[in-house]
């Protein structure tokens, strides 16, 4: 079977109907993997005994006519969410042997589904990176052209996706690192709003921006998984007491009247020209459907990217500081406490990590706090203000995901400066903490998958999936 | 603004419980000062923070009830540490001269 093809709720049905057992489903995936990992690199850990286990339990529960949604649907999970007794390195060596003693929040609400973990996948080291190149471990290859990166830092759940190794995985977005690579890869990604999804268990980076979420075959299927792992945890206080609903309970109704705001910023001259025209062409589709397309602006666009880096540099300094070889991670040599701190931390970290803290350190010290941090958090307040504006005229955003379609492994890797700056179209999303989710729009002439975001009010999964939905429903033949 | 000099490298390094060697610290105060630039974009913005102007739609510190819940396993919370002979304790090297 082809497992890209087959949406979940066709994998539940024929669970339930035992047309093909979880050992099968699960079969189907390691073949692909077996048959294809060497060349792609999706996964950091594969996890095939294991998956054999939740296989059996799932299928038990099946039998028993108990099943859940996501029982014995086989996922993969990214390396920065912790796996009780299985390792979660976040492609560091600093955590390489790391095994949590405990399970993310996320991952207790899959396990009490009784979904099949097949393994944890490959990502840019901390979740710092847009093109899994920075993972300590291994490279990641684009299954649509293995010359290109698959983009990140969840380059190894969208690869993962894409390759059908999973019909669905679990990402996180700090700036963009679940919608870039499924853009990248040609698959769907949704970041949900800041708050909607627990963050325990998650290997903090940018504790205020940081968000868990799905990448899958389309937005009905991020919209199952996120029913299964969206809601209130006692474990994170920013975590939203919300009650949920079915997040897919829009799709299938007319966008008719529905409208889309086009921010004239988003399409200027640094974005490429194929990607344009297939947003734009999209947008037109939507129209087409009833859709209202209204045009607007978001003037500070240009700002997103320092004031991005500067907060979220900022909160890692911080977050990363705990790692000092003590309770946990690599424990370095020395003949004193500092001097052993210094060599855990030195051989720990990979260069783009210590960049990271390098500046966020700069940013919060004295002297420099006023001109860089707290400018940076005015700027997310004017960030914000312009959102709340375009939704003030219309009812989601409507965006290419990246100014380009997936770029040559190996071609940013030493320029961290054009590293950053290719994460103008995704950074503003999370400084305002808005839902969005990535869809492939068309291809370049090259055959590059080309992604757009829908961004949404805060807690409106509801209408970016809706809207999603109803772009795929009729163009996906061709995607 | 000046690009960052390799002595205020070494000051953040320093900071941030990190060290380089002679050739590395050359090559991050020229990458440093490549980001410093790009960051630097935003100095200019007349723009103050507004204190009071952030809205909690979610419940910051909206704390659990505080209720006994029982402890995480101790064999488990040490597996990642390097233990003494009992295997109760994080050993660390002296902290004092």
């Amino acid at each position: 079977m082809d497992i890209r093809s087959a949406s979940l709720r066709t994998l539940r049905e024929m669970l339930d109907s035992k047309e093909i057992s979880v050992s099968e489903l699960c079969g189907e995936c390691y073949k692909n993997i077996n048959a294809a990992e060497n060349e792609i690199g999706a996964f950091i850990t594969l996890t095939k005994d294991i998956a054999e286990e939740n296989a059996a339990s799932a299928q038990k529960r099946i039998d028993e006519g108990k099943a859940a949604f996501l029982t014995g649907i086989p996922l993969a999970v990214k390396d920065n969410i912790c796996t009780d007794g299985i390792k979660t390195t976040c492609a560091s060596k600093m955590l390489a042997d790391f095994v949590p003693p405990y399970d993310a929040t996320v991952v207790e609400k899959l396990k009490e589904q009784d979904y099949v973990l097949l393994g944890k996948a490959n990502m840019d080291e901390f979740a710092m990176g847009g093109s899994t190149q920075t993972s300590a471990f291994k490279v990641t290859k684009n299954p649509v052209d293995t010359s290109r990166v698959p983009g990140g830092s969840s380059g190894g759940s969208a690869a993962a996706v894409a390759a059908g190794f999973a019909p669905a995985a679990l990402g996180s977005d700090t700036g963009g690192s679940i919608r870039q690579p499924a853009a990248f890869c040609g698959v769907t990604g949704l970041k949900p709003t800041y708050g909607r999804v627990s963050r325990y268990g998650l290997v903090a980076f940018g504790s205020s921006l940081d968000q868990i979420g799905p990448i899958a075959n389309s937005a009905l299927d991020c919209g199952e998984i996120l029913n299964v792992i969206a809601g209130a945890d006692p474990r994170d206080a920013t975590c939203a007491n919300k009650t949920e609903a079915d997040f897919n309970r829009l799709a299938g109704k007319s966008v008719q009247g529905i409208k889309i705001a086009i921010p004239e910023e988003y399409y200027g001259e640094a974005v490429d020209g194929e990607v344009k025209t297939a947003v734009m062409n999209a947008a037109k589709e939507l129209e087409g459907q009833g859709a209202v397309l209204v045009s607007c602006k978001m003037p500070s666009l240009k700002y997103g990217i320092p004031a991005y880096y500067l907060i979220a540099c900022a909160e890692a300094a911080s977050n990363l500081s705990r790692y000092d070889g003590i309770k946990y991670g690599l424990r370095g040599e020395g003949k004193n406490y500092k001097e052993m701190i210094l060599d855990s931390r030195n051989k720990g970290f990979g260069n783009e990590v210590k960049r990271r803290i390098l500046l966020g350190n700069y940013a919060l010290s004295s002297g420099y706090f006023d001109a860089y941090y707290r400018k940076a958090c005015a700027l997310r307040q004017r960030i914000i203000g312009e959102y709340e504006e375009m939704f003030g005229s219309a009812d989601v955003v409507l965006t290419p995901t990246t100014p380009t379609a997936a770029f040559k492994l190996g071609s940013t890797e030493n320029d961290p400066v054009k590293m950053y700056t290719a994460d103008i179209m995704t950074v503003p999303v999370n400084i305002a903490g808005l839902p969005a989710v990535s869809v492939p729009c068309g291809k370049t002439a090259e055959g590059l998958p080309i992604g757009m975001s829908i961004v949404g009010r805060k807690f409106d999964e509801y209408t970016i999936i809706q809207i999603a939905d109803a772009y795929q429903r009729t163009c996906k033949e061709g995607l | 603004m000046a690009k960052m000099e390799r002595a205020e490298l070494l000051h953040i390094a320093q900071l941030s419980m990190l060290s380089f060697t002679e050739e590395e610290a050359e090559k991050m105060t020229e990458q440093m000062g490549d980001i410093i630039d790009l960051m630097d974009t935003i100095r200019d913005v007349e723009l103050e923070y507004d204190d009071t102007a952030d809205k909690n739609e979610v419940p910051y510190n909206s704390l659990r009830e505080d209720e006994a819940m029982p402890s995480a396993d101790t064999e488990k919370l040490l597996q990642n540490a390097v233990t003494d002979s009992t295997g109760n304790c994080y050993t660390i090297p002296k902290m004092m001269e």
